[in-house]
């Protein structure tokens, strides 16, 4: 066999190779996809758990706290996990101003593993809060809230973005 | 081989890649297009999956076709040559086509919620690595199959 012959095969087998690994990793990843969406619990936000103090008299008192739970029972690690909250406040019936915006980085989630965090700004770390005495008592502020996250996934291969936009909510 | 067997497989190769590069893509954004995730509808923007699925059909077509006469093509023959390196750029477009139909940044609509977006840039342009190297292997292949064309030639009259 001519010594171009074998040179051929051997890059020819490993394209071959190269193909395969990648045809594999992008099967892996849509499974993956499927494992960890399908289940509920396997994402989760207790609600009941979250807090959100709004002191606007004393905005350094003002806290926000939203605990959850991501258990990667996929194939790949889940990595660069980032989420973002923003919060639009609507006062004085028509007056919008938004007065919390922070972005927190979590650690990444190995494959089979979970974690258990929250999101969290304390002493009005992120706030932006109006001064009280422009806050007409009636009606009732309301809040509405941005929320958005970020990670890659099959060894970084891909990207996504989630975002949950316009989630009103009361202190 | 003869003539009815190199159509045969010709036919054979132009079936597989008519399921590998329209059918399965095309069931796949099907799928995702109502796709119901934890109780919540998921939903592609109706613009983005008609680009979407008009350009791994065109593409899709094309790469078959070629398929047909690479696959029907006498073995070594520059017939062969060039249409698999024309098959493997039309591979190239077709992959670069997800990019500019959209299919890169897959976007969802969340129903009721917000929406979700799935960069598949990295994997595309990993994969474009994979077909450059083809490419080379296909020039290559060209070159030989021109160069050495009468001692194929004879290695084919001879078997």
């Amino acid at each position: 066999m001519r010594a171009a012959r074998v040179f051929r095969w051997a890059v020819r087998i490993f394209v071959l190779f190269l193909t395969l690994t990648m045809s594999i990793v992008s099967f892996l990843g849509g499974l993956s996809a499927v494992n960890i969406l399908t289940n509920p619990s396997n994402v989760q936000i207790d609600t009941s758990s979250v807090v959100f103090e709004y002191e606007p008299t004393a905005p350094e008192d003002t806290n926000l706290s939203v605990p959850f739970y991501i258990n990667n029972v996929g194939y790949f690690d889940l990595n660069g996990l980032t989420i973002g909250i923003d919060i639009t406040m609507i006062y004085n019936t028509t007056v919008e101003r938004r007065i919390f915006n922070k972005t927190n980085q979590f650690p990444d989630i190995p494959a089979g593993r979970d974690l258990s965090d929250s999101f969290d700004a304390f002493n009005g770390d992120g706030f932006n809060l109006p001064e009280a005495q422009n806050i007409a008592p009636s009606p009732t502020p309301i809040f509405a809230a941005n929320i958005s996250l970020f990670a890659r996934y099959s060894l970084d291969l891909l990207s996504f973005n989630v975002r949950i936009e316009n989630q009103t909510f009361t202190p | 081989m003869g003539a009815g067997k190199n159509l045969l497989k010709g036919f054979i190769f132009m079936i597989f890649y008519v399921g590998f590069t329209i059918i399965l893509p095309f069931l796949t954004f099907s799928y995702i297009n109502t796709l119901q995730i934890m109780g919540i509808d998921f939903g592609l923007a109706q613009e983005s999956y008609d680009r979407i699925i008009y350009w791994i059909v065109a593409f899709g077509c094309l790469i078959s076709g070629t398929a047909f006469f690479t696959y029907s093509s006498p073995k070594q023959s520059i017939r062969k040559g060039v249409f698999a390196l024309v098959q493997i750029i039309l591979n190239c477009l077709y992959l670069w086509s997800y990019k500019f139909s959209g299919a890169t940044d897959v976007n969802f609509e969340i129903i009721g919620y917000g929406h979700m977006t799935i960069n598949l840039q990295q994997m595309i342009l990993v994969y474009m690595g994979i077909y450059f190297l083809t490419i080379a292997i296909k020039i290559y292949d060209l070159i030989d199959f021109t160069i050495n064309r009468d001692k194929i030639r004879e290695k084919r009259w001879s078997e």
